[in-house]
């Protein structure tokens, strides 16, 4: 049974935290703007303004459209890969032998150094579905791997005795187990797929891409543009996450045939 | 069917729990004995989850049990918990066995993890009781039941037990006499 979140009460104080820091950046933009130095940092207004003029053009939800095909589908891989290597390691404990170095090397690896060394691998306009796919692949690798090991002891013997199908029994434990280490780690891999996607997309130049606008945005110095950017790419990530987590939430109780977090008995 | 013991010892560390039991059940027994002497270790051989270190255990067919913990799926309700265990689409059956044991309508659509105590000792019940077993190992399967719902439950599995094997363990006396079969005392 989920639990129903508690009022947010820290939500006047917070939303008051960020329309400061909002006033800070403005200001800030205005007095390098009086110092003549205007291309170096644009304000909100500035930046709203420029996203505004960005949002009816065609090319503008053809750079989303193209980033978030590409970053997304890398998370997909890494979701449905992740799952099944934490299932063959869980069950064969030679492969988890086998890949707890390959998994460490992709973690502790920064992530330009995989995104310059995937470049002499794949072409640019993919690059980005092999790096979110390597970042994220790890995370839930990890966080499936850690719930099949949490997943309770007794209610699989108690499977066990009662020769339960397997198809009953990854449904009524198996996956209420998991099921909290998997959303926690797709929330986590949602947001570092964005990042580095676009990592990958800059150092790329994925043509058509949100990280090729980016950088041209860089290269002429146009930093309404380059804010307006990074505006799309956190709100686009932040609805992407929302909206994974919904289906991945909705998809939980059609296959558990309840709410698969739960406290135990 | 039957489940049969042949010089089983069971040793934990260097403390020995058993020591060469020989014995095969069959119909209903009821095992009882001062805590500490071994019966859900018992228990444990018979349902394969643990192996003798010396000696032999054969159980024919399927088995089913209630543990001493219910051992429930807490997301699922009580209904579903029961049909777990039967084959095909069971939720007819286990409502009705679910209200032969004194469960309201309402419980039966509660999540186990909300239902009560003794709520839950009924559900793991009316799963190891309907589940399409040869064999049933019931470890104190009436503890925290008050009077009269222990006297339902007990006189519901009496009759579900009928055409296989049962081991009960229990401290009571009374619950012992009531299914009748063999008495067995272990260690006292």
């Amino acid at each position: 049974m989920a639990l129903k979140p508690a009022p947010n009460r820290a939500s006047r104080p917070q939303a008051a935290a960020i329309l400061f820091w909002v006033a800070v950046w403005q200001l800030a933009a205005f007095l390098v703007a009086r110092m003549g130095l205007g291309f170096l940092l644009a304000g909100p207004w500035e930046t709203l303004r420029v996203l505004a003029g960005m949002l009816p053009q065609a090319a503008f939800w053809g750079r989303i459209g193209f980033s978030a095909a590409r970053i997304l589908g890398g998370f997909a891989l890494a979701l449905v890969f992740g799952c099944l290597l934490a299932a063959a390691s869980a069950a064969c404990p030679p492969v988890l032998v086998l890949l707890r170095p390959v998994m460490q090397f992709v973690k502790a690896t920064p992530v330009a150094s995989i995104i310059i060394l995937a470049l002499l691998w794949v072409s640019s306009a993919n690059l980005a579905v092999l790096i979110s796919f390597l970042m994220v692949l790890p995370v839930i690798y990890a966080a499936v791997l850690e719930g099949i090991r949490r997943t309770d002891p007794a209610l699989l013997e108690m499977a066990r005795i009662f020769r339960l199908p397997f198809g009953r029994t990854l449904r009524a434990i198996w996956l209420p187990g998991v099921w909290p280490y998997l959303l926690q780690s797709c929330e986590t891999g949602l947001g570092l797929c964005w990042k580095s996607g676009v990592a990958a997309e800059v150092i790329g130049l994925a043509s058509g891409s949100i990280g090729e606008a980016l950088y041209q945005a860089k290269i002429f110095l146009q930093t309404g543009e380059l804010f307006a950017w990074t505006l799309v790419i956190i709100l686009v990530s932040a609805a992407f996450e929302k909206l994974t987590l919904a289906v991945l939430r909705l998809a939980g109780r059609a296959l558990g045939g309840g709410e698969l977090t739960c406290t135990r008995n | 069917m039957y489940a049969e013991l042949t010089g089983v010892t069971k040793r934990y560390g260097g403390e020995t729990v058993l020591e060469s039991l020989t014995r095969r059940l069959e119909g209903v027994t009821a095992l009882m004995g001062p805590s500490g002497r071994g019966k859900t270790t018992l228990a444990r051989l018979l349902l394969g989850l643990e192996k003798p270190d010396s000696g032999r255990v054969a159980v024919t067919g399927r088995l089913a049990a209630v543990f001493q913990e219910d051992r429930l799926c807490p997301q699922l309700n009580a209904v579903a918990n029961v049909a777990l265990a039967l084959p095909g689409h069971g939720e007819a059956l286990a409502r009705q066995a679910l209200e032969e044991l004194g469960l309201s309508d309402e419980d039966l659509n509660k999540p186990a993890a909300v239902l009560s105590g003794g709520q839950q000792r009924r559900v793991a019940l009316a799963r190891a009781m309907l589940a399409p077993a040869d064999g049933v190992v019931l470890d104190e399967p009436f503890k925290g039941l008050d009077e009269a719902t222990a006297a339902r439950a007990m006189a519901w599995t009496r009759q579900k037990a009928a055409g296989r094997w049962l081991l009960l363990i229990t401290h009571d006396p009374e619950q012992a006499a009531f299914f009748g079969g063999t008495l067995w005392q272990l260690g006292g």
